[in-house]
């Protein structure tokens, strides 16, 4: 077993690779970082020319190129979002006093293929989904090396392939106190803490009383077939306040929420 | 030439092995594995022992908004084997720092490759550990895995995942590299 781990995403990123020589493993290893600091590049908003920094900064109308990986975690929001009633939504993070109604992901004109068009201002933050799809993403290009089982863990958000099971200690990102241990042989896991979720989507289209199904101080751990999925939807569960929300067995998924330990 | 030995007399690499021991902590590479991974066509390893003085580091600590926790950092120069003759220079490869920062709590000790020109070639974490170990000895603590898993008692070792606080962490090295480029740029000025 080979493990190494890097700093991307704005968190430590941890790769796994099992069943193979050093050699093979440090290939596949380097291989899942590329993938992992190509989603860094074109997905930050903090780095100037990046994808998501081009679209934050055009001007309404214009179009914008962005490159196939950005396409398609866009093109997966906008499913979401419109699956999810809205409460998905990359644009939800706009400031608390824009005009009303809010700017939201319906304002993104995405007909045509790789080009997005604003029909209203506003700024995109992909947070909420592209740290798993950047694990998909590394997961693969490890599969593409020949090594037959492996790991990827961006801060939590976990995703591993092969024979064999990996045992994750699903944390609470913020309070590392809590846990729950799960078993995962081909499949994802992704956490996110209510306190990030409501960050994240400060002025999304949710009653307050929805959000306070969960104790604020609650974390929501989804498993899915894919992490994109169980990341984006860790967002969903938080802002619908239920488990149960129906996207989630449309998706092959399941939610566990990590109450607040009381001490 | 090899480096082994004066790596064994450093302090730093006596805490990425001892740190294997705890329950939360991973050792991800050594700093021989660390200087093989980044400059695999380095023939050896120099340490090298710059000359900086206090108000330099204070200058760039003040620059650069990083502190490192390092009682010292260590520096190598990677270099390609020069066939023949001897008394030649090594052509430089770059330069391997190794350093520590504190993550959430607890210290987290790193490698940054340098190319000779200045630029981040690469950055691996080599040990990661973390203060939480008191948990796993809490027979209470410990109970909230019992049943789950009868056959495998939970050791949180190695074969579990699991970074906690590790925002924190990628904000703390991110800096430190930046404390680490502006030492780079001091040691290449004085021809080191």
């Amino acid at each position: 077993m080979m493990r190494r781990s890097q700093p991307w995403l704005g968190t430590l990123v941890e790769i796994t690779a099992r069943d193979c020589d050093d050699d093979l493993a440090n290939r596949a290893i380097d291989a899942g970082f590329a993938a992992i600091a190509h989603v860094h590049r074109a997905m930050s908003p903090q780095i100037a020319g990046s994808d998501v920094d081009r679209i934050n900064r055009a001007a309404v109308h214009e179009a914008v190129d962005v490159g196939e990986s950005t396409w398609q975690v866009l093109a997966l929001a906008d499913d979401l979002h419109r699956r999810s009633g809205g409460l998905f939504d990359c644009a939800a993070g706009c400031a608390v006093d824009a005009p009303v109604p809010r700017p939201s992901q319906r304002d993104l004109d995405l007909s045509q293929t790789q080009k997005v068009i604003k029909r209203r201002p506003l700024i995109i933050d992909l947070g909420g989904i592209a740290k798993g799809f950047a694990v998909d993403a590394a997961l693969d290009a490890i599969r593409d090396t020949g090594a037959l089982s492996g790991c990827v863990n961006a801060g939590g958000d976990i995703a591993v392939f092969g024979n064999e099971t990996f045992r994750i200690d699903v944390r609470d990102p913020i309070d590392g106190m809590r846990h729950r241990l799960v078993e995962l042989r081909d499949f994802a896991v992704a956490t996110s803490s209510m306190e990030q979720c409501n960050a994240l989507f400060t002025g999304a289209h949710v009653r307050e009383v929805d959000r306070d199904a969960f104790d604020s101080g609650a974390s929501i751990c989804v498993l899915a077939p894919r992490c994109v999925v169980a990341d984006a939807l860790t967002k969903v569960v938080a802002l619908s306040g239920t488990i149960s929300h129906r996207l989630l067995a449309l998706c092959g998924a399941s939610a566990i929420v990590l109450p607040r330990l009381h001490a | 030439m090899t480096n082994r030995f004066l790596i064994a007399s450093f302090p730093l690499a006596g805490i990425a092995v001892a740190a294997a021991s705890s329950a939360f902590a991973v050792e991800y590479l050594t700093i021989e594995a660390a200087q093989r991974l980044m400059f695999p066509s380095a023939s050896s390893f120099t340490l090298e022992r710059p000359k900086i003085t206090a108000e330099q580091l204070r200058a760039i600590d003040a620059s650069t908004h990083a502190t490192s926790q390092a009682r010292q950092f260590l520096v190598f120069r990677a270099e390609a084997d020069q066939r023949g003759d001897h008394r030649a220079e090594q052509p430089i490869l770059g330069r391997l720092y190794v350093d520590e920062v504190i993550g959430k709590s607890e210290l987290i000790t790193y490698a940054v490759a340098i190319t000779p020109d200045g630029a981040v070639k690469q950055v691996e974490i080599l040990a990661y550990r973390e203060s939480h170990g008191y948990e796993v000895r809490d027979p209470r603590w410990r109970a909230q895995f019992a049943g789950k898993h009868a056959a495998s008692p939970v050791m949180l070792n190695d074969d579990i995942a699991n970074i906690s606080g590790a925002t924190l962490s990628s904000r703390h090295v991110t800096d430190g590299v930046r404390r680490i480029l502006a030492l780079d740029t001091l040691i290449r000025g004085s021809g080191t």
